[in-house]
């Protein structure tokens, strides 16, 4: 009886552990550092509705079988410092096989470094050329300064711009980077550039850049920072005079619902690209837009589109990567991503060898409080 | 565009010389950096913000609550920080230190009331109307700036100057102990000074609010290094120098702005303090407005 039940005691002894082992090779746990607050809030907030959203369908559609996603999301407060910690800390402490990130350009900088020296991958929306940190960084949309240069080409056909003024932030690289993109395509069909000027993310008196900017004889004003920023430019801009021919492009931070609440009728007619439509009559987009409302009362905007196809795509590598889960698994599950149904650009997205997905952005304006095709 | 570029300069020195009135005054009466006081200016507007928001209260009423504000927690700073530092007799080193610590602690809770989001008042709750003379555009706002802060400056003045408890202020400033003797009660003093530097605060809090269309937990640290320059120029513990040196200040930047590069405006303004620094320590005016400095020099 005794040896029975010593021989009962060693199978249960080795079978709960290797239970458990199976238990846990069926999750995965994924970091989300994102900046829900601080001033790259506008566009993580709803880029973290997004993320939340296609994890709820994800979980909910049973399509990665017995597998669960552990989905950590963490705010850094927009502070590159706090990301860093956060990410040490997924992949340290919580044992995180994959991250998803952040918009924000100069977060990502400092922590994607970090991901690729331990060899886990990160699919990452920031807005910057971050991808070629490495070969375990992946970007889930288009480089903002590539659709940058879409919206230019598209403008140069529509209003054939003479005189243009620049207003872009020197302390982020992905708007030197997104008005360089603009700035490029207007020199080359003869656009002047009559002024280059510079302001910090914390800037908030542009009075006397404003009123430089309204004494130039210019056709075109192109604005390259944070969509909050860009609205306060505007409403000085305004305010100091500048004439209402003059037409205002913008960068795809626009494209937030925190631009049109802080610009009001002051950002009428602002021409931006977004990665996103709403209006894309897609049976997925429109079945995006339906949930979106349905589970936070608003519509979606370019950050919340972009963060749903985030999540999207990491399901997408984790399934493919399955059933080892491992972080090299997972990166190769990234790097085949092809064809894969989306809500963004023409609908359809792949990786490309530099591990950005290639696509022409919407070009949107903004009529009656509203984004709408130009 | 000249024109229209100093009058933007003098707005915008008005909106320093504001921030540093309350600033240079505490320094003037308790020869200390209150490195609190970009805190306070924020827990001003945050009152002033709030008031209009979440109370639906008339601007003018949202105003004097954030001066009200703005002048108890400066009291309630002075109480925790500094007051226990100034009955044991500590170095003026270990009040910065302290002002550094309660400002650090206010800006925590800020952020933690706003989330760390940018906010602003409301489209409307100061009427958007702007005036042209001459080619020269100026907003019903900027003009109310403009007046805010000199009327501000000129009630400080008078408050230090004509009145009873200006004669008390500037006693202690000269000597706590003589002033003692002589039957005034330095700590009431201290809290009648501390209440209207924070008042001053809140006051500027909400105006710039306004102006610049943001209120963020951190938006006293750009106007507390500003207010640094401005107190440097002016000459340390000078309420007029503080006037003078924020107009000049404001003029400064938005000439370098205007005629050189939005990028080397502040290499230009930290540049500007070194060498003043160097050339003239007691700042530009410290002798040519002796007499209307708080501290006997």
């Amino acid at each position: 009886m005794k040896k029975n039940l010593l021989s009962l005691a060693s199978i249960f002894t080795l079978a709960v552990p290797a239970l458990l082992g199976t238990a846990q090779a069926q999750e995965v746990v994924v970091g989300v550092p994102i900046s829900s607050s601080g001033i790259f809030a506008f566009a993580n907030l709803p880029a973290r509705n997004g993320i939340t959203l296609a994890a709820e369908e994800v979980a909910k559609s049973g399509e990665l079988g017995p597998l669960k996603i552990k989905l950590l999301i963490e705010d850094t407060n927009s502070d590159k410092n706090q990301a860093v910690n956060l990410v040490n800390r997924f992949i340290n402490t919580n044992k995180a096989v994959l991250i998803l990130g952040s918009t924000s350009t100069v977060e990502a900088q400092a922590y994607l470094p970090i991901a690729q020296s331990k060899k886990i991958p990160a699919l990452t929306q920031a807005s910057g050329d971050v991808a070629v940190i490495g070969d375990w960084i992946f970007k889930a949309n288009a480089a903002p300064a590539k659709i940058m240069e879409s919206l230019a080409l598209r403008y140069i056909k529509d209003y054939q711009p003479k005189r243009v003024a620049y207003i872009f932030n020197r302390d982020n690289e992905s708007y030197i980077q997104q008005k360089d993109g603009v700035k490029g395509r207007f020199e080359q069909v003869g656009a002047k550039t009559l002024l280059e000027e510079t302001i910090v993310g914390t800037d908030t008196d542009f009075s006397a850049l404003v009123t430089k900017v309204a004494a130039q004889n210019i056709d075109t004003l192109v604005i390259s920072t944070t969509g909050e920023v860009t609205a306060n430019i505007i409403i000085q801009a305004r305010q100091a005079g500048l004439p209402s021919s003059v037409r205002i492009v913008a960068t795809p931070s626009a494209g937030s619902h925190q631009f049109l609440k802080v610009g009001g009728a002051a950002v009428e007619g602002v021409i931006f690209t977004s990665d996103y439509f709403i209006g894309n009559p897609s049976k997925l987009n429109q079945e995006f837009v339906s949930a979106y409302k349905k589970k936070y009362g608003i519509e979606p905007d370019n950050f919340a589109a972009i963060g749903y196809t985030v999540f999207k795509t990491a399901a997408a590598a984790i399934k493919s990567a399955g059933p080892d889960y491992s972080p090299e698994s997972i990166r190769k599950g990234l790097a085949g991503i092809k064809n894969l149904p989306t809500i963004l650009g023409n609908g359809s997205l792949t990786q490309t060898t530099a591990r950005t997905p290639a696509y022409d952005g919407v070009v949107l304006t903004v009529r009656d409080g509203k984004f709408v095709p130009l | 565009m000249l024109a229209q570029q100093l009058l933007n300069g003098l707005v915008t020195g008005s909106t320093y010389a504001l921030f540093a009135l309350g600033f240079t005054l505490v320094f003037g009466v308790l020869h200390v950096l209150n490195l609190a006081h970009g805190a306070i200016f924020m827990a001003g507007a945050f009152a002033g913000l709030y008031a209009v928001t979440a109370a639906e209260l008339p601007l003018y009423l949202a105003f004097l609550i954030a001066m009200l504000s703005g002048g108890l927690v400066s009291v309630a700073v002075d109480w925790l920080a500094l007051r226990p530092l100034r009955q044991r007799g500590s170095s003026e080193f270990a009040a910065i230190i302290s002002s550094l610590g309660i400002a650090q602690v206010l800006m925590s809770a800020g952020q933690a009331i706003s989330q760390t989001q940018i906010m602003r008042f409301p489209f409307g709750t100061f009427p958007v109307v702007i005036y042209e003379f001459w080619g020269v555009r100026i907003s019903l706002l900027q003009a109310a700036i403009l007046g805010l802060s000199l009327l501000l400056a000129f009630t400080l003045l008078l408050f230090l100057f004509r009145t009873d408890f200006g004669r008390r202020v500037r006693a202690v400033a000269i000597s706590e102990r003589t002033s003692s003797l002589l039957g005034i009660r330095p700590n009431i003093v201290y809290f009648q000074t501390f209440f209207i530097s924070g008042a001053l605060a809140g006051a500027a809090g909400v105006i710039i609010g306004l102006a610049f269309n943001s209120v963020h937990f951190l938006m006293g640290e750009p106007f507390l290094l500003k207010a640094f320059v401005v107190i440097v120029l002016g000459g340390l513990g000078s309420i007029g120098g503080a006037l003078i040196g924020g107009v000049m200040l404001g003029l400064i930047q938005t000439i370098a702005v205007s005629y050189l590069s939005s990028s080397l405006s502040d290499a230009i303004i930290y540049s500007l303090l070194f060498c003043i620094l160097l050339i003239r320590p007691t700042g530009l005016f410290g002798k040519l407005h002796i007499e209307t400095r708080v501290v006997r020099s």
